[in-house]
């Protein structure tokens, strides 16, 4: 069963990894405090197509819908 | 099933640009490139011929090649032409301007500059870098504020391809600074907009004859309609950006590399010292069978990240190989070449030198060598 929390594990273990950042609520800002960066968002992006079978077109990578867990989960199970 | 042959078009076209490029490029390069400059007139041979319409659409005058066909035409021009300043110039106007417009425009942005851009009556490129930041370019300070139906750009940008000839600039710009990468934006900004203008040139060690400078832009005003994307949009419109550049530009490399490994084979079979051919010693015959592994493992590599894009597939590791892969192959294929032709690789007489000053630049732009490394390594979760 695919949910939020594959995302925030996702989050947790492998783009927050080495930088100072404690816990990881669903309603924190991911990009105002550093969490995803212009890399991150990329491998962010190849882990979410990969693991919930969707294409992510160029003109989606907007900042609202990669802000929070649940911004990030809102977007992946938008029909 | 896999296929890794060009169609008979494809190799038409291919052969097409050789014939081309070899015709029309190539009177008074040596000289163009001693006085540092600028083909212009190539620039419109190319035009005539389609190249700055590769990839665009036929309803903008563009010839609506598929990106495999387009590959296989600029490898071809990098055979044969001898001008890569100009190749240079050609690349950053079709994948850092025209493809970002292509894809990111609102159809009335498209109508407007397209058309234009396949013609070659306007050039194009990008301004990301400043003098304070290259590899670390989402960090960029150059501001746009919005004021009514305007903003205004304040800032400096660096190393800016085609920037002294350019009609139209994608100038990244921050327009929130509380967002970090995801507060920049892209704004198509003309050369005759106030507040725009062309600073220093820079002199390089290599493409000589590719026009490059510094972009001031002082209170510049750009109208909202000109803004490219959405607020906030320029990060992804500068990754797209990058994949199609690091997946594309450097099909030039591969024709050049090419035929730089042909002219070394022609040389070691004909060159005799000691009474024999030098191709003769194994010392020499390896150094060209290397230079073949890193040409055809180049190809493979450009071909792959180009099939990508064309399936409209997401890219970044596949263009970050082939852009690290390709362009250090180049400048090592370069070095082969000299040695090869001895003291005569070593003069400005040949051709290699030349090549060598122009492929050490492939190492540096669309992202250093070290930086390729570090996104390959990123994904490997490292
Ligand atoms: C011929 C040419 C054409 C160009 N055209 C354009 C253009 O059209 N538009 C545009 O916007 N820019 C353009 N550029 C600029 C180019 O993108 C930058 O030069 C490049 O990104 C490197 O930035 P920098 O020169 O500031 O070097 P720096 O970023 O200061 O890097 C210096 C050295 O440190 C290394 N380094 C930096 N950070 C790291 C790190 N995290 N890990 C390991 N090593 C690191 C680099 O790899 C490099 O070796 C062009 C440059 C050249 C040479």
């Amino acid at each position: 069963m695919k949910d939020k929390t594959l995302i925030q594990q996702f989050i947790m273990n492998e783009l927050m990894r080495g930088k100072n950042v404690s816990g990881l609520e669903v309603t924190d800002n991911l990009i105002e405090t550093g969490v995803i960066d212009s890399l991150g968002i990329q491998i962010l992006i190849s882990f979410l197509e990969r693991n919930f079978s969707i294409a992510i077109a160029d003109e989606d990578l907007i900042p609202d819908n990669f802000e929070s867990v649940d911004a990030i989960w809102a977007f992946v199970t938008r029909d | 099933m896999m296929d890794f042959s060009l169609t008979e078009d494809q190799i038409a076209f291919k052969k097409a640009a050789i014939e081309f490029a070899g015709r029309e490029l190539n009177e008074g390069a040596m000289q163009r490139e001693r006085n540092r400059e600028f083909n212009q007139a190539g620039w419109g041979k190319c035009a005539q011929f389609g190249i700055q319409g590769l990839t665009l659409p036929q309803r903008y005058g563009g010839l609506e090649m598929d990106i495999l066909t387009s590959i296989a035409a600029m490898e071809g021009m990098g055979y044969a032409c001898r001008d890569s300043g100009l190749l240079f110039s050609l690349s950053s106007h079709i994948w850092t301007c025209e493809m970002p417009i292509l894809k990111f425009g609102t159809d009335e942005q498209k109508e407007r500059y397209l058309a234009g851009l396949a013609s070659g009556s306007l050039i194009g490129g990008h301004a990301m870098t400043e003098p304070d930041f290259g590899s670390d370019a989402f960090s960029i300070k150059c501001k746009a504020v919005k004021n009514g139906n305007t903003y205004v750009l304040n800032g400096t940008k660096t190393f800016i391809t085609n920037a002294p000839l350019a009609d139209i600039l994608l100038v990244f710009a921050v327009t929130d600074t509380t967002k970090k990468f995801a507060g920049l934006t892209v704004f198509m900004v003309e050369k005759t907009f106030p507040g725009f203008s062309v600073g220093k040139c820079e002199e390089l060690m290599g493409l000589k004859t590719c026009p490059l400078g510094e972009v001031i832009l002082q209170d510049c005003e750009v109208p909202e309609e000109n803004r490219l994307g959405g607020e906030g949009a320029g990060a992804a419109i500068f990754n797209s950006e990058m994949e199609y550049e690091r997946s594309c530009l450097f099909a030039t490399h591969v024709g050049a590399m090419e035929k730089i490994l042909d002219e070394c084979i022609s040389y070691a079979k004909v060159r005799e010292q000691f009474g024999k051919p030098i191709g003769s010693n194994q010392s020499i015959s390896h150094k060209i069978a290397d230079m073949k592994v890193r040409v055809e493992l180049s190809r493979l590599m450009l071909y792959k990240a180009a099939w990508m894009k064309a399936q409209g597939k997401r890219a970044p590791i596949e263009s970050a190989i082939a852009k690290l892969y390709i362009s250090e192959s180049y400048v090592q294929n370069c070095l082969e070449a000299i040695q090869i032709h001895g003291g005569y690789g070593y003069s400005t007489e040949l051709d290699f030198e030349r090549h060598l000053r122009d492929s050490v630049a492939g190492k540096i732009y669309s992202g250093t060598s070290e930086i390729q490394r570090n996104i390959i390594a990123n994904f490997l979760g490292l």
